[in-house]
């Protein structure tokens, strides 16, 4: 009796350690999302009240109001993440396609020079061609402002594709081809398939890199070309916790609307969330 | 030396509906070799693991040498289990990999390097200390796995599926090193395998699963001729059934009666007679004869194969390779079924499932 | 036929990278040595390096940056590897925790930064609840975490995006191989912690490096976090350079460039010798 006793002691204790570190990632998750949406309903919160003395909806009128800059903002934000994940996948397939499933001349320099944005900072990069955007009339404008988006999320989205692309048996095409079906059947039915898992992932990683920068927007827009995470700095550097915490419910809404999306990929053996141990 | 029993033994996995082993009792002796055999999914690799120490039992007890070992933590059993799929630790050289266990019981330096030394003579791959998993071929590393269990003086080997990842030729080297290891350690080994040919070439005894249920347990002869139940004869190869009522010492037939040795089966007992193809008599000697028409005869090399019907179900029977006058294809012919050959399967004993202890 | 297809597939992607990085990041190089003629600098030099490698600010900024992401990456490999751990068991909830686990993946580290500084800054929630259970009485007396000399409240902030990041991948190094492997152990007589210390950090620490190193490079080089929670002096090298880009006084702007020259180089280094070492220390065998 007292052998099995000193026997399971230590499992209990191992499950109290193990049951402290699940509820440190609940909590650590979750609180700090809390916060703001409880300022985005206030609209007086003095210190040290912990419950809001006014509640309003101000920030959230100040949102949907045409007339703000926030509705352009989201909008700007949209369709420059939107474009840069279009242009991603375009470029990113035949891309992460050569990389995956061919061997040539080269490559590891290829692999290098594709990789090198997705860990060398593009800070510099973006501060050196600014001059360059400012004589062609890239400058300011979206289409600057997408090009160089493209530059961090590029990586991702062929480190992604290429690694779906290496488990892809292209016997598969051939055997489909071969049971009779035709070329078009062959990529709707069987490449696509196979090799769609992977673009979502990284889809889901250009986009949401797009969405969430702000530095290279600043530095090629010059604050003309207004996107949410520009309004969101300068609302909480003013100091509106309300209007920064609204906004940044709306700012965090499409990457939850992403998750949900494709948190079944995620977890995935082809969702080439493997094609980062290459670096 | 140190004897293995397990006691009722049962295992259901968390969100699993189903045990993976049922109310398993088994009894191995000090320094046999027995073969826990079964198709894929059985509940093999589930019974050594538990023997080891490294599932928790649902129910039931693991017992050494009559000592209930349930709650001794893998580490301190002494029983060490060698992988179906080897498992080397991949960032380690063999060495390392050998030396493991003495280094985890904080064994000094340099008697490991001894040991480890010893036991790749032993295993025969001297000279390979230093090279890494990924430079051995499956061979090799089976035995390198092997060396690295042997090497902390367990109890008990548990074997996972030894042979079934290698090749033809390295399989019978490695039947033959398995063999030798056994003889000369005396250790109490249990292996896993799929392969009934396999089992008996190896095994003291062999305990048959199916669907984690022990279906027999007893020495690898046995099992060819006195299977508990058709599923086990069918298990073992070729099996020719024909059914009756016994009465006495002889089993009434459709098409005639037979005399049998066997006893313990109740008279009047609906059996199925079962004979192995080998042991059917080419011959007409009066009893136990049955007369049928030759469907085919296929040369085999080292044998001749007839194939008749009897009673509605297809029979092989392995004759001499020499054409025998008679016996020729189209034509009656009489085979004769041994008394001694004769094994009786009553049929109510399909549905259950404890098997009587041989 | 087949070298010049693969050349067009790659031919795009190649030419958005070289062009506009590695591109920019000559064009970088040239005005931080003052030489690019069609802008009319002409006069190369080295005094932007000479100057800020002088400069006390630049100095602090450089120890703050590495200090941050040094802290961070470690702390990232060393929780990463216990929350995993621990989600690998099976407990009750185990499906809703571990969607929570994946959530900080997606989620833009802006609106962290909001939320940690609506948490921990002296006037956040944790210091009103601080104040009213009367441990404090005036929210000067609340801890500094962010806006802090260390850098506190940016630290938070990365390990929440970057834990479940390396986490994932960790969980997926145990879940490939390593519940056999630990098994053995055991059978081998390895205890509990010998278990984790000889066999499962082997395993996961080289799948995790590479994570990691994007982590440090990451960390090292973005600007969002700090600019929000940061403080303005020392900032760091990525504040301090872009500051000095947008200065009125166009004389900054080499000395800005020098900076984010070596930031990207620091970086480069970094993953050579990482490259390097990996290579030395893997050999031959795979
Ligand atoms: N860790 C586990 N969790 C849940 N079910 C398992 C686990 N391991 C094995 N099983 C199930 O238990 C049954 C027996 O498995 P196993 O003992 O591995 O069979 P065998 O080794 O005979 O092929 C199978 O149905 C298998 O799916
Ligand atoms: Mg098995």
């Amino acid at each position: 009796m007292s052998e099995i006793q000193k026997q399971q002691a230590p499992r209990k204790q191992v499950n109290i350690i193990r049951n402290i570190v699940l509820l440190g990632i609940v909590l650590g998750v979750l609180l700090p999302m809390l916060p703001q949406l409880i300022w985005s309903i206030t609209h007086r919160w003095y210190f040290p009240d912990l419950i809001p003395s006014e509640w309003s909806a101000r920030s959230w009128e100040y949102i949907v109001n045409p007339n703000t800059r926030v509705i352009r903002a989201f909008l700007n934000s949209l369709v420059i993440a939107s474009a840069v994940t279009v242009i991603g996948i375009v470029i990113g397939v035949p891309a992460g396609k050569a990389l995956g499933m061919y061997k040539f001349k080269l490559k590891w320099l290829v692999e290098l020079i594709i990789l090198a944005p997705a860990i060398v900072p593009s800070l510099a990069a973006t501060m050196g061609i600014q001059v360059i955007f400012i004589r062609i009339g890239l400058a300011d404008t979206m289409l600057g402002v997408i090009l160089v988006h493209l530059i961090p999320t590029l990586p991702y989205m062929i480190v992604t594709l290429s690694g779906v692309f290496a488990n892809y048996d292209p016997e598969f095409e051939e055997q489909a081809r071969s049971l009779g079906a035709n070329r078009a059947k062959t990529f709707f039915l069987i490449t696509l398939p196979a090799v769609f898992p992977g673009i979502v992932t990284g889809s889901m990683f250009a986009f949401l890199i797009s969405w969430g920068q702000y530095i290279l927007t600043i530095l090629v827009g010059g604050g003309r070309i207004i996107t949410l995470p520009i309004l969101l700095f300068s609302f909480t550097g003013s100091g509106d916790n309300s209007i920064a915490s609204a906004l940044s419910i709306v700012f965090v809404l499409p990457a939850i609307i992403i998750l949900i999306v494709t948190s079944k990929f995620l977890s995935g053996k082809s969702s080439g969330m493997g094609g980062f141990g290459s670096i | 030396m140190t004897s293995v029993t397990l006691r009722n033994l049962q295992k259901t996995y968390d969100n699993a509906t189903e045990p993976a082993v049922k109310d398993l009792n088994l009894e191995i002796k000090a320094g046999e070799l027995v073969a826990l055999l079964g198709p894929s999914g059985c509940g093999k690799t589930t019974t050594l693991k538990m023997v080891a120490g490294l599932h928790d039992v649902t129910e039931g007890e693991v017992l050494f040498n009559g000592v209930a070992v349930n709650n001794i933590k893998p580490e301190k059993r002494e029983v060490v289990m060698v992988y179906q799929n080897y498992l080397l630790f991949p960032y380690m050289n063999v060495e390392d990999n050998i030396g493991f266990g003495l280094r985890m019981r904080k064994v000094p330096k340099a008697e490991i390097a001894d040991r480890v030394g010893k036991m790749l003579k032993l295993v025969q791959l001297e000279g390979f200390e230093k090279r890494k998993p990924s430079q051995l071929s499956g061979g090799q590393k089976q035995r390198i796995a092997l060396a690295r269990a042997l090497i902390i003086r367990p109890k008990i080997l548990l074997l996972d599926e030894p042979l079934s990842n290698l090749d033809a030729h390295l399989r019978d080297e490695m039947r033959e090193m398995i063999l030798n290891i056994h003889r000369e350690f005396g250790l109490t080994t249990i292996f896993v395998t799929h392969d009934q040919e396999e089992a008996v070439l190896l095994a003291d005894r062999i305990a048959l699963m199916f669907d984690g249920v022990l279906q027999q347990y007893s020495p690898p002869k046995e099992f060819y001729e006195k299977p508990r139940t058709k599923r086990i004869a069918s298990f073992f190869g070729n099996h020719n059934r024909l059914y009756g009522v016994l009465q006495g010492t002889v089993v009434h037939t459709a098409i005639g009666d037979f005399a049998t040795e066997q006893v313990g089966i109740p008279d009047g007992s609906k059996v199925c007679l079962v004979i192995r193809p080998q042991s059917v008599l080419l011959e007409h000697s009066g009893a136990n004869c049955i007369k049928a028409v030759i469907n085919r005869i296929i040369y085999m090399g080292t044998y001749i194969r007839y194939r008749i019907t009897v009673d509605g179900n297809e029979w092989d029977i392995m004759g001499d390779p020499h054409p025998l006058a008679g016996y020729e294809e189209g034509k009656e012919a009489c085979f004769t079924l041994p008394k001694d050959k004769i094994w009786l399967i009553p049929e109510t004993l399909e549905t259950q499932e404890t098997p009587e202890r041989i | 036929m087949k070298k010049f297809s693969i050349l067009i597939m790659l031919a795009p992607a190649l030419a958005v990278i070289i062009l506009l990085f590695l591109g920019g990041l000559l064009l970088g190089l040239l005005q931080s040595v003052n030489y690019m003629p069609i802008i009319g600098l002409n006069d190369f030099s080295l005094n932007a390096y000479a100057s800020i490698f002088s400069d006390s600010q630049f100095l602090g900024s450089l120890a703050l940056t590495l200090g941050i992401s040094i802290v961070t990456t470690l702390l990232t490999i060393v929780f990463s590897i216990v929350t995993a751990l621990a989600l690998r068991q099976t407990f009750l909830g185990k499906r809703l925790v571990n969607f929570l686990y994946q959530f900080p993946i997606t989620i833009p580290h802006l609106v962290i930064a909001i939320g940690i500084m609506l948490l921990y800054s002296q006037s956040g929630f944790f210091s009103r609840i601080a104040t009213n259970l009367g441990f404090i009485s005036t929210q000067s007396e609340f801890p500094i975490l962010v806006y802090d000399d260390l850098g506190i409240g940016i630290v938070l902030v990365y390990l929440w995006k970057q834990i479940p990041f390396v986490g994932l991948i960790v969980l997926s190094i145990l879940q490939s191989s390593g519940n056999d492997f630990e098994e053995l152990a055991h059978s081998l007589g390895a205890n509990k912690w010998q278990t984790f210390r000889h066999v499962l950090l082997p395993l996961i620490i080289p799948g995790i490096l590479p994570a990691s190193i994007i982590c440090f490079a990451f960390v090292f080089g973005s600007y969002e976090v700090p600019f929000l929670l940061g403080k303005p002096y020392p900032a760091v090298l990525s504040v301090l350079a872009y500051r000095l880009y947008e200065d009125t006084d166009l004389s900054a702007r080499p000395e800005a460039m020098a900076i984010a020259v070596f930031i990207a180089v620091f970086v480069s280094i970094l993953v050579l010798v990482y490259k390097k070492v990996i290579k030395n220390v893997s050999g031959r065998a795979d």
